[in-house]
């Protein structure tokens, strides 16, 4: 008995000043103290969660109809990895890229708002292609699409059209065109290994270039309706391509004009074939093309060796973002995006402010009313349930774990629960007072008869946290998490840490009455 | 302090008119899911858009009716301060019913002329006839639809599965597009106190500036040396060409004899005024300079209570974007299968459990009283209208595993004194057990529904509903295990004795 009750009090103290430590970190307290003292003291604070900060979680699933069978066994990790590098080069702190099930993708970044960048950083592939420019063909290969009737119209009437021997359309019409471009029924008009492609959208801004202004003008004329932007069509030459594979670096950089592109630089073979084909086309133009997007054709003046620079409509962000992705590499397959959460971070500071408000207030009634109801035994309560919130934060500390909203619902809803073990065994030992046993065998009688209630409640209690844990995504697991660290604390509080003090008190007071 | 200490209750006499009051609850929840055609379904299950926005001021019942007749979307707010507002539109008319609905009716009116036409299709979303104009002239005409030689309509599926995907992004677009149009639409109330920024005018970044010059003279002249070279020294690197219209635009303004105001109210002007052009959910990347700008005001020495107003006065229009998400439809059904999985194999583990620490008719008594209190939490949830959701679910969940607590305790009870008092019958053994039991099983109960309660009125707007679900279950679960799960494991209990 006297060797048990020592041991109780060991390991209540010792859990105790451990949780201390632990917890200590989370509060800030420890920002005070001077370097030296804290470099032995435990430094891991508690994470918070998305929910909590703020910023943006992606999920996204691999398309993989659009890729070869013998490409699809790993496309999915080789993506990961590539979203991983590209993410990490974006400047978010703590990330986290995981793959979902098994096509799906998920991406957290923490403090993120710019959800239409983030989109565009991560979920474009960036295959990056350079091809010859053979708009010559052209001619007749609008003519050849436009004996299909389903383009007829787009081709002959209303859509696309001829100006000074090149050839657009207005943004109105992005749909069809797009359908068009990928339409297989397309290809027998299209000579073996070309293409036929758009160029990313031209839009008019007041800043824009003189050209973009005069075809703007006469799309308006022709089309009869108020003209924003406009597409160009264009013939590639796919035979001999250089693929963006063949990059060692690309970074930020800025045209002769001063304005934002991507310089970039290639391996050895890169560089060959790169030599080689602008020296046999010089005067030609070079098609840069982009996830089948042609961003620039610029003329080839002279034979270009070993490296390029891509220009077009960047801002020094998009640029940026570009010369990252084709650092990263391109992705091995499409992602769409299935699922896309923001969060500001008014509404994150908000939560926890609510959070921390609400779970200082149910404690507070909880600690009165233990004590009101059973007096000083009611204080050990209090007391072991404090402890108890002192291990859950130390707790989701050591483990890493990541606080969310859930998750400061499930440490409140312990405080509701952990004084339950506590109710139960004061309820047990004034059932055996009152059957008029002796303070000493109640209280022993109260932990052992309530014991194994208390383990069956809680474990069933555990079951359901386990199952949330196992089936739950990212915000509920926060909650299985601190639900299952509380309760198993409130157990040790509630069993070791209270009945150590109330061995202690009986052994003090023997026969007098005790307050419960 | 004690209750109930000598209770004798005869808690089994009364399970017949425990069992009628739930069965009551349960099926008015039923009717009303029935009444409103299913359950309110969260976008986690139905796939959709959902835009949170907090406004300066409550937001009164008329505005929000103006909201939901404009857009014809769900509009309500939620927690319990009446400025914090979902818009939310599903995607539950799904894809594929359009669809189908598409090619039914082209095979009973033949080909569709007009797209006009679509609006005659029962539920079909009007708003949506403009993009299909625009999009599907080529996709109808490859859907095939025939009747094969035993005269059976044969739609080629292939047809469906793209016509239903093309029209999945429309929907997504068409979503995005409204809830853009009402974020932009939003008028600040009329109690929008005067003195506050009129962000809704018609007003340029000159406008603002002027406005907050006004709202901030004494720092204008405070501070100005301070802060003027820092911005332009930091962002230069970026945007060189930008940066140099913008100064242009500055010395614009000095010419005419007004002096340059402090770089935070410059910033904050030209955000503002950009802040007029984005879209809607565009706005939340607005916050990411509001914060520099405002950070910046607080280099420039502004104190915290000016610094404060400025925060509150800068809502974009009268609100501030909260949160938004976007879940596509089979994310959605596929969550919607995991919750429904989560619960039942929450179930079944507690069945073992129980059957293997007690007897199987305990753990009979134990998941009826747990279905029960599911399906009774679920039955108020639909009477109140709240919205079903994935922390919904946790909720449940949580309930599942807590509300078991009270019935174990009573089960334990039965178990020890069916040892002490053998003689005895079970109906006077259970009897006996949830009367010595009673006071801490609404102790128990008691001290968690006072966090559960605390949770719904101080916890915030997101946690409410989840609070709220927690203590009607806990209610609920204190309930069914002294009159559901003991009676029915009484009744199993006679029932196998009767058949033995």
């Amino acid at each position: 008995m006297a060797r048990k009750r020592r041991f109780y009090g060991l390991l209540s103290i010792l859990v105790f000043i451990a949780a201390v430590l632990f917890a200590l970190p989370t509060t800030g307290l420890l920002d005070e103290l001077p370097e030296g003292l804290r470099k032995y003291l435990p430094k891991d604070t508690v994470n918070l969660g998305l929910d909590l900060k703020g910023g943006m979680v992606l999920r996204m699933e691999a398309d993989m109809s659009k890729i070869d069978e013998d490409e699809q066994s790993d496309a999915v990790d080789r993506a990961l990895e590539i979203i991983r590098e590209r993410v990490d080069e974006f400047g978010v702190s703590e990330p986290v890229v995981e793959k979902v099930g098994e096509n799906g993708i998920s991406v957290m970044l923490p403090g993120i708002r710019d959800a239409e960048r983030a989109k565009a950083l991560i979920g474009e592939r960036a295959v990056l292609e350079f091809a010859l420019v053979t708009d010559q063909q052209l001619p007749e290969v609008l003519a050849g699409i436009a004996r299909l009737p389903k383009y007829a119209d787009l081709l002959t009437q209303r859509g696309i059209y001829n100006i000074d021997g090149r050839y657009y359309a207005p943004l109105q019409v992005e749909e069809r065109l797009e359908a068009m471009v990928e339409d297989p029924d397309i290809e027998r008009f299209v000579p073996r290994q070309h293409k036929l492609l758009l160029t990313d959208e031209k839009l008019l801004q007041p800043a824009s270039q003189d050209w973009i202004y005069e075809v703007v003008g006469k799309l308006e004329e022709a089309y009869g309706e108020p003209v924003d932007g406009f597409f160009q069509l264009h013939i590639l030459d796919f035979g001999r391509i250089i693929k963006g594979e063949d990059l060692t670096n690309a970074y930020l950089d800025r045209d002769q004009y001063g304005k934002p592109s991507v310089s970039f630089e290639f391996n050895y073979s890169g560089s060959e074939d790169f030599a080689q084909i602008t020296r046999n086309n010089v005067g030609g133009f070079l098609a840069i093309v982009l996830d089948d997007k042609v961003i620039s054709s610029p003329y080839i003046r002279e034979e270009i060796n070993g490296r390029g620079q891509i220009t077009g409509d960047f801002s020094a962000q998009e640029a940026g973002d570009l010369a990252i992705k084709l650092r990263a590499g391109a992705l091995p397959v499409p992602l769409k995006i299935v699922m896309e959460d923001t969060i500001g971070p008014s509404l994150g500071s908000d939560s926890i402010k609510y959070g921390v408000t609400a779970a200082l207030i149910g404690l507070a009634i909880v600690l009165v009313f233990m004590f009101v109801w059973y007096k000083a035994s009611g204080l050990v309560a209090d007391l072991a349930l404090i402890i108890n919130m002192i291990i859950v934060v130390a707790a989701l500390a050591l483990f890493g774990a990541t606080l969310t909203l859930p998750g400061i619902a499930g440490i409140i809803l312990t405080i509701g629960m952990a004084v339950d073990a506590n109710v139960l065994i004061f309820e047990r030992i004034r059932e055996e007072l009152r059957a008029g046993k002796n303070v000493p065998t109640a209280i022993s009688a109260g932990y052992d008869k309530a014991f194994i209630t208390i383990l069956d409640a809680n474990i069933t209690t555990l079951i359901t946290a386990g199952v949330l844990y196992l089936l739950g995504t990212g915000a509920i697991r926060g909650f299985a998490v601190t639900l299952a660290i509380g309760i198993l604390s409130s157990m040790f509080t509630a069993l070791i840490v209270t009945r150590w003090i109330f061995d202690m008190r009986a052994r003090r007071i023997k026969d007098k009455r005790l307050s419960i | 302090m004690q209750i109930f200490t000598e209770s004798k209750f005869d808690f089994i006499k009364g399970r017949k008119v425990a069992f009628i009051i739930s069965a009551i609850v349960i099926l008015a929840g039923v009717v009303s899911v029935f009444l409103s055609g299913g359950f309110n379904l969260g976008i986690d299950f139905t796939g959709g858009v959902r835009v949170q926005v907090k406004f300066a001021d409550p937001v009164t019942l008329g505005d929000l009716t103006e909201f939901r007749t404009r857009t014809g979307m769900d509009v309500y707010t939620i927690g319990s301060a009446e400025d914090e507002v979902v818009i939310r539109q599903k995607a539950e008319d799904s894809a594929e019913r359009l669809a189908r609905a598409i090619v039914e009716y082209r095979e009973e009116q033949g080909p569709i002329e007009d797209w006009e036409e679509l609006g005659e299709i029962e539920d079909f979303p009007v708003e949506l006839i403009p993009y299909f104009a625009e999009t599907f002239d080529l996709e109808l005409n490859l859907l095939e639809v025939r009747l094969d030689d035993q005269n059976r309509l044969v739609i080629n599926e292939a047809g469906v599965e793209e016509l239903t995907s093309d029209i999945e992004t429309l929907i997504e677009v068409s979503t995005n597009e409204q809830i853009t149009a009402v974020l932009t639409d939003l008028r600040p109330p009329d109690n929008y106190a005067e003195d506050r920024l009129d962000l809704n005018g018609p007003v340029s970044a000159a406008d603002y500036r002027r406005e907050l010059s006004r709202l901030f003279s004494v720092e204008t002249a405070a501070v100005e040396p301070a802060v003027t070279a820092a911005p332009e020294a930091e962002s230069a690197a970026d945007e060189v060409v930008v940066e140099d219209l913008e100064d242009v635009e500055d010395i614009d303004e000095t010419v005419e004899g007004e002096p340059a105001p402090p770089a935070f109210i410059t910033e904050l002007a030209d955000e503002l005024a950009a802040a007029r052009n984005l879209t809607g959910v565009e706005t939340m990347r607005l916050l990411d300079s509001m914060d520099e700008a405002l950070e910046l005001a607080r280099e420039a020495g502004l104190d915290e209570e000016r610094l404060q107003v400025l925060r509150d006065e800068t809502y974009v229009g009268a609100f501030q974007l909260q949160s938004t998400n976007v879940i596509g439809p089979k994310v959605g059904e596929e969550l919607g299968s995991a919750a429904l999985t989560s619960i039942l194999v929450a179930l079944v583990l507690i069945l073992g459990y129980i059957s293997v620490r007690f007897e199987f008719s305990f753990a009979i008594g134990a998941i009826i009283a747990l279905a029960h209190d599911v399906l009774v939490t679920l039955g108020i949830f639909a009477l109140l209208g709240k919205e079903i959701n994935l922390s919904i679910i946790a909720a449940l969940l949580t309930l599942v595993g807590y509300s078991l607590n009270d019935t174990i305790v009573v089960f334990d009870r039965v178990r020890e004194d069916r040892k002490l008092l053998r003689r005895r019958g079970l109906r006077e053994i259970i009897n006996t057990a949830i009367n010595e039991t009673l006071s801490r099983t609404v102790l128990t109960s008691g001290t968690t529904l006072i966090v559960t309660m605390v949770l719904v009125l101080f916890g915030g707007s997101v946690i409410h509903d989840f609070a709220l679900a927690l203590t009607i279950g806990v209610l609920v679960g204190t309930y069914s295990s002294i009159f559901i799960a003991s009676p029915f494991l009484l009744a199993w209990y006679r029932w196998r004795q009767k058949k033995a």
